[in-house]
C-alpha cells in the first residue's frame, strides 16, 4: 500500500471552497432589518439555491473536481439568467432582484473560470494514479 | 535580478524600489495587511454595482409617465446639461431607443459588480468602471441636489483598481495568472495582461 503523502490545499481548489462559502454566507441577506445595507434581495427559492450551489461548489472544491466546480458555475449562470427573464417579465419566481442576478453573475464566472483550469500535469489526481 | 531578490535588497537598504525593479515585481504592495485592504475595496466598488444593479429593471427601465430610475437619470443629462455633445447625444440617439441601452447598462453594470467581485480580469473590468463613472457623471453632475465629489471618487476608486491590479489580492487574478504565465496561448496572453 502506497503511504498518502499529505499536499497543500491547491489556491484553485480552496477558491471553489471561497466562492460556494460566499453564496452560503449571502443567505444572510434574507434579513430585511438591513435596510440599506442589504446589497442583494434573497428569499424563498433563491435561499435554497444559494445554499444548494455554494455546497455543491464548496464540495467541488473539497474533493478537488473540477468538473463540478463548472456545474456548480453553470447553475449559478443559469439562475441568473433566470432571474433577468423573470424580471423582465415582470415576475418574482426566485424572490430574488436583480442585483442578486449579479452576485450570481460573478460566482458562476469564477466557478466555471477556475472549474475548467486544467491541473498541472505533476499535480496529484485526487483519485490517485490511473 | 528576480522579484524576490529585488524586494529583499530593497527591505535590507530601507530604499524605494527603482522602476525596473517594479516592473519586475508582481504587483507593487508588499504587506498582507495592505493586500487584505485592496481586497476589501474591491469588493466594496463591486457591492456599489450590485446594490445598484437592483433598479435597472428591464424591460421598460423606468420609461413612461412619469419617467422613473433608470430613464429619469438619463433625462437629467438634457434637462441639467453638463456637455453639449452628451446632451445632445442622449436626447437624439439614446432617448429614442431606450431599451437598447437600458440592456446595455444593466449588462455593464452587473458585470462589474460580477467581476470585481471575484476580482477576474480587474483591471479590465477597472477601465469599464472609470468610462462608466465618466457617463454617469455626465448625465448627474449638475442635477440638483447632487454632490459631485461623488462621481469623481467612483472614478478614482476604479483608477485605484486598476493601477494596483487589485485582482491579485484576494481574487481569482492573483489564483489564476500563474496558470495563464504559464501558458502560451492568445487567450492566456490577453488574461494575464487584464488581470
Amino acid at each position: 500500500m502506497t503511504p498518502r503523502v499529505p499536499t497543500a490545499p491547491d489556491p484553485i481548489d480552496r477558491a471553489c471552497v471561497v466562492l460556494g462559502a460566499a453564496s452560503i454566507l449571502s443567505v444572510v441577506f434574507v434579513a430585511e432589518a438591513l435596510d440599506e445595507f442589504r446589497f442583494i434581495r434573497i428569499g424563498g427559492a433563491s435561499v435554497a439555491i444559494a445554499v444548494g450551489v455554494g455546497l455543491l461548489a464548496c464540495l467541488a472544491g473539497w474533493l478537488r473536481r473540477r468538473g463540478l466546480a463548472v456545474v456548480a458555475g453553470l447553475a449559478f449562470l443559469a439562475t441568473a439568467v433566470v432571474q433577468v427573464v423573470s424580471t423582465a417579465t415582470g415576475n418574482d419566481w426566485l424572490s430574488s432582484n436583480m442585483s442578486t442576478a449579479s452576485f450570481w453573475l460573478g460566482l458562476g464566472a469564477g466557478l466555471v473560470a477556475v472549474g475548467s483550469t486544467p491541473r498541472a500535469s505533476n499535480e496529484p489526481h485526487p483519485e490517485g494514479s490511473r | 535580478m528576480n522579484a524576490p531578490d529585488a524586494l529583499r535588497q530593497r527591505d535590507e537598504a530601507d530604499m524605494p524600489m527603482t522602476a525596473e525593479q517594479l516592473r519586475g515585481h508582481e504587483a507593487p504592495v508588499t504587506s498582507r495587511l495592505s493586500g487584505w485592504i485592496l481586497a476589501a475595496t474591491r469588493v466594496g466598488v463591486a457591492l456599489l454595482w450590485i446594490d445598484n444593479t437592483s433598479w435597472k429593471q428591464p424591460p421598460d427601465f423606468g420609461e413612461g409617465d412619469p419617467p422613473r430610475t433608470l430613464y429619469r437619470w438619463t433625462l437629467q443629462a438634457v434637462e441639467h446639461e453638463v456637455l453639449a455633445p452628451y446632451a445632445w447625444f442622449v436626447d437624439n440617439v439614446v432617448l429614442p431607443n431606450f431599451t437598447f441601452f437600458g440592456w446595455l447598462v444593466l449588462i455593464i453594470e452587473a458585470s462589474l459588480g460580477a467581476f470585481l467581485l471575484v476580482g477576474l480580469a480587474t483591471r479590465a473590468w477597472a477601465v469599464v468602471g472609470m468610462g462608466q463613472s465618466i457617463v454617469i457623471s455626465l448625465s448627474t453632475l449638475n442635477a440638483p441636489h447632487e454632490w459631485y465629489w461623488a462621481y469623481l471618487l467612483m472614478f478614482l476608486a476604479h483608477a485605484m483598481l486598476f493601477a494596483t491590479a487589485a485582482g491579485r489580492y484576494g481574487g481569482l487574478d492573483g489564483v489564476l495568472r500563474p496558470v495563464w504565465r504559464s501558458r502560451d496561448t492568445a487567450v492566456a496572453r490577453i488574461l494575464e495582461r487584464v488581470s
